[in-house]
């Protein structure tokens, strides 16, 4: 098998903070949906995605399980490994990296959602159903580069299932439904054509990454990026330090999100919120909450504040304003104006 | 300044033709000596540095360069070029179909991208591809391998696809250039003449620097260098590049990556462990050059400069002589390479700030363009067809329509040897096909349709409309705009004023830019109704080319007073432009003429009925009504 290139370390990243923290966040709760990457030509956007699988808590996955079912939570077990628990099988488990799946553009649905065995189907007149790239993802992450330029039948396909949890394929007498909880990331170029309102919505949280006018901070992105392309396993050990220590505070921030409340005041100022700035519906409000909250664990704090809202209010609503076309005030600073106006200065 | 270039560092037999050689005199290496030098620099870390675009005046002469390239790869390195409607399945990989047939299991063939690994691909007429094909190549280019897209039992999961591209533009002046993805990732940017590539590297010298390459400068982060005016450490280096990428306006970071590469790339070539600076001007007037987009402001008043922060407390002192120093070389540095550049600059390059929005706009109408499909439609399912009859057929799906009856046809063809008609296979098959294809099973790709609309904005911008209906019709443009955002359309945008009509947009998606475009629009001047109107008959090819629907929107009191050459005379410019109308009536498309003047004007409605227009006059206009206007237009 083709050794894949090494991906540039996570804490090597220069700025890009708030990209950085979205990530982090869906790493901590998983359930605050998909994070939308926009930002122009060669601003690195797939660079912090596709540093996961280094940086995340290695997961147990049962062995042998097609769909890389958690040994720990039956209740999402897979219908194999249901099948092999009620025969009486005790299932054994192996350490995984966190999957963080690329989807070329130009993938067909079948490899996507899984078809029939063709294999199978011609070698031996057998119906069996063939996993796709989806069962790969479970627990982990798709990545979409140019989401813009995917089929619009394909984005809401995945939509669908991220935000189900399931994928159920239902073609060529074939009838199958595997577990598929997976974060979609996806990224694109504004200038290229913009994403349908609809599909905006749909993600939790959304970013805009830009090149930095700093010359010392320019520099700085292209020594470490050269340094790694010089020597990628030198330099990612150089920073498998800093590395350890973000995992580390992703793996407690998991244990304490549970526990951590959400006072009724924060709840109320995040309703407030959103109908200042007009968010329609309650997907902003729950990105809003739950971004809070995996803020709050990350930072170790014993209760969500209005500061975390403060925080990660523009990651959680920008992308839902309704688009004005006449009016120039972009959507960071209308929510920037929103936040001052409802949660007074910080 | 150090002129020495090491030369004790050089081989003497060769030191007089070889580029790097000629010092300081980077400014004077002709076109085909760059282009040399960018060949011998893509034969050593191709991979790495993307590829060059190319432009040429005759297509032989680019395959001079392609020649040259390969003659200093490596021996038997593969070389394609890519053709032009490439499907995705040998692009990216699919099922071998003859193999498939003949085997009676699935086999799988990587792709062109996987072929070519360690290789050469050349795109001829590049201009061409558009966004979604760029973004397939660029993920490849990035990751340096393709995913399996059909699952094989035993396959690997991913194929190794390292290519260096040669993208041979051969766009016409006005036409619209490389796709900025492949560009930007390409670290070179050629122009060639008639002149024939001077052979100054061989390939005995490219392996001999392929050795040396990761060495050079491996450890000047750690060690000073030893002769500090002769070789130049990467941070300083680095510095000077993106300094002068800031300086000349270039914002990819991509591109002073490459640039610093290229700079270490010659000193390989020269034979030496560290680069000078005469490596660095040269990787900034190579690579830094074509990229320019303004020139850099001449510096400011030493009183405007704003103060320099104190020195840190400590060390202070130690650090003050070197610095002293460093900033000496940085300054000679950059006067290097400002004086490289210089030749390497594209034309018309002016001391402003550089305008963005020309880059982006090309970039946003390519999008939609390749979006429609036209000659690259993709595929959105499949459907019961014979592929005789002009379709293409989808293989797996075919297949699939097949498996379940093999069995079965396994034991009537065994009956029946002879074959019946009904079991006839298909014919390029061996005698004895493992599978047993029957036409009933052919599924057919089905393409993307091309429902996709250009809504052309015709707004006049002349003296005596703007008087009436300027604000209104930006308003009504806005809010058609806001729309056709919400279904996907694409929008251009064509003012006139003045001497002739101008696009101010070329067909978008991007609504951003259109917005720029008007609010930017200024009013007042005669009216060129000729101009505007055969610009938007040009417009109307162009979308109709990309497979697209159009709908034009003229906003004009008609009263047209300028000629195509720009001269005045009424009854000359009306003329004009019932001639440019009946050619847009043969058009055949949905035009709509709103007439903007303050009561019915006859010329208007003139106007509208050579063009076969639906005229609308609002003797009342405010943006919604005219909004309201066009929406029943096309409806
Ligand atoms: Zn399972």
């Amino acid at each position: 098998m083709l050794p894949l290139r090494l991906a540039f370390p996570f804490s090597a990243i220069v700025g890009q903070e708030e990209m950085k923290r979205a990530i982090l966040l869906t790493a901590v709760d998983p359930t605050i949906g998909g994070v939308l990457i926009l930002g122009h030509r060669g601003t690195a956007k797939s660079t912090a995605v596709r540093a996961l699988p280094a940086l995340l808590p290695p997961m147990n996955v049962v062995r042998g399980c097609r769909y890389g079912c958690d040994p720990d939570t039956e209740s999402r077990a897979c219908d194999d490994c249901r099948a092999r628990r009620a025969a009486g099988e005790k299932l054994r488990h192996d350490k995984h990296n966190v999957p963080v799946v690329d989807l070329p553009l130009g993938a067909t649905e079948d490899r996507v959602v899984g078809a029939l065995d063709l294999e199978r189907a011609l070698t031996r007149g057998e119906k069996a159903y063939e996993p796709g790239l989806l069962a790969r993802t479970n627990r982990g992450y798709l990545y979409v580069d140019e989401i813009n330029l995917l089929e619009d039948h394909l984005v809401d396909l995945l939509l669908d299932v991220a935000a189900t949890g399931e994928n159920v394929v239902e073609r060529e007498g074939i009838s199958v439904r595997h577990p598929a909880r997976f974060v979609l990331v996806g990224s694109g170029n504004p200038e290229e054509g913009d994403l349908r309102p609809q599909l905006l919505d749909r993600f939790g949280l959304s970013v805009e990454v830009t090149t930095t006018n700093d010359l010392d901070a320019r520099v700085e992105v292209i020594k470490r990026r050269d340094a790694f392309d010089r020597d990628p396993e030198g330099f990612t050990a150089k920073w498998a330090a800093a590395d350890l220590d973000t995992r580390k505070h992703v793996e407690r921030a998991r244990k304490k999100i549970d526990a951590l409340k959400v006072p009724d005041a924060v709840l109320r100022d995040a309703a407030r919120l959103c109908a200042a700035v007009g968010t329609d519906g309650v997907r902003g409000e729950l990105a809003l909450l739950r971004g809070a909250r995996a803020l709050a664990a990350y930072d170790g704090a014993r209760a969500v504040t209005v500061d975390h809202l403060r925080t990660i209010a523009p990651s959680a609503l920008r992308h839902r304003l309704r688009r004005n076309v006449l009016d120039d005030v972009g959507s960071s600073v209308r929510i920037e104006r929103a936040v001052a106006d409802v949660l007074g200065a910080a | 300044m150090t002129l020495r270039d090491s030369a004790s560092e050089r081989p003497a037999a060769v030191a007089s033709e070889r580029p790097t050689a000629v010092a300081t005199a980077v400014a004077t290496l002709n076109l085909a000596t760059r282009a040399e030098l960018a060949a011998a620099v893509l034969a050593l870390d191709g991979v790495a540095l993307g590829g060059a675009v190319l432009r040429a005046p005759r297509s032989d002469i680019a395959e001079t360069f392609v020649a040259r390239l390969r003659a200093l790869m490596p021996d038997g390195a593969p070389h394609r070029r890519l053709p032009f409607a490439i499907p995705d399945d040998r692009l990216l990989g699919g099922l071998d179909l003859a193999m498939t047939l003949a085997q009676g299991r699935p086999v799988a063939d990587h792709g062109l991208l996987a072929a070519l690994d360690g290789g050469l691909l050349v795109i001829p007429g590049a201009e061409r591809i558009g966004a979604s094909l760029a973004a397939r190549l660029t993920q490849v280019l990035d990751l340096g391998h393709v995913a399996q897209r059909v699952r094989v039992a035993d396959a690997p999961t991913h194929h190794a696809a390292r290519v260096t591209i040669v993208a041979i533009d051969e766009a016409e002046a006005d036409e619209d250039a490389v796709h900025g993805a492949i560009a930007d990732r390409c670290a070179f940017h050629l122009l060639l003449d008639v002149q024939p590539l001077p052979e100054l590297y061989s390939r005995a010298d490219i392996k001999a620097a392929a050795a040396l390459l990761p060495h050079v400068d491996a450890d000047t982060a750690s060690e000073p260098p030893a002769h500090p005016t002769a070789s130049r450490s990467t941070d300083a280096a680095l510095r000077t590049l993106v300094h002068t990428a800031e300086l000349y306006g270039i914002d990819s970071l991509r591109a002073v990556r490459a640039a610093l590469r290229v700079a270490r790339c010659c000193a390989a070539l020269d034979g030496r462990r560290s680069t000078n600076d005469s490596d660095v001007a040269t990787a900034a007037a190579l690579v830094l050059g074509p990229r320019a987009t303004r020139l850099p402001a001449p510096p400011p008043e030493t009183s405007a400069e704003p103060e320099p922060p104190p020195p840190p407390p400590d060390d202070a002192q130690n650090q003050d002589d070197s610095a002293e120093r460093d900033d000496q070389d940085v300054r000679e540095l950059e006067e290097r390479i400002i004086e490289a550049m210089a030749a390497a600059l594209p034309f018309g390059l002016t001391m402003d700030a550089p305008t963005r929005t020309p880059k982006a706009r090309r970039a946003a109408g390519r999008a939609g363009s390749d979006r429609s499909g036209g000659t690259r439609g993709r595929q959105v399912g499949t459907r019961r067809g014979d592929p005789r009859g002009g379709g293409r057929l989808d293989l797996v799906e075919t297949l699939r329509a097949a498996a379940p009856w093999q069995p079965l046809r396994r034991r009537s063809a065994g009956a029946t040897e002879a074959g019946s008609a009904s079991a006839k296979p298909i014919p390029a098959i061996p005698a004895r096909p493992r599978v047993l294809v029957r036409p009933d099973d052919f599924r057919i790709r089905r393409l993307f349709e091309p429902a996709g609309t250009t809504a052309i904005f015709v707004v006049d911008a002349s003296g005596s409309s703007a008087v009436n209906r300027m604000a209104e019709a930006k308003g009504a443009v806005e809010l058609l705009l806001a729309e056709s955002y919400a279904r996907r359309d694409e929008v251009a945008l064509i003012a006139f004023r003045g001497a002739k009509a101008e696009i101010l947009l070329p067909p978008t998606r991007a609504i951003a830019a259109a917005k720029r475009a008007l609010a930017a629009l200024p009013g007042g001047g005669g009216t060129p109704l000729a101009s505007a109107i055969d610009r938007a008959v040009e417009l109307t090819l162009r979308a109709r080319r990309e497979g697209n629907d159009t709908v034009v929107v003229f906003l004009t009191d008609a009263r047209a007073n300028v000629a195509r050459d720009g001269s005045g005379g009424r009854e000359q410019a009306m003329a004009e432009a019932l001639q440019s109308a009946r050619v847009m009536r043969g058009l055949e498309g949905q035009v709509l003429l709103i007439d903007t003047s303050p009561r019915p004007s006859p010329q208007a409605q003139e106007v509208a009925a050579a063009m076969g227009a639906r005229y609308v006059a609002l003797p009342r206009t405010d943006a919604r009504s005219i909004h309201a206007a066009v929406t029943a237009a096309r409806a």
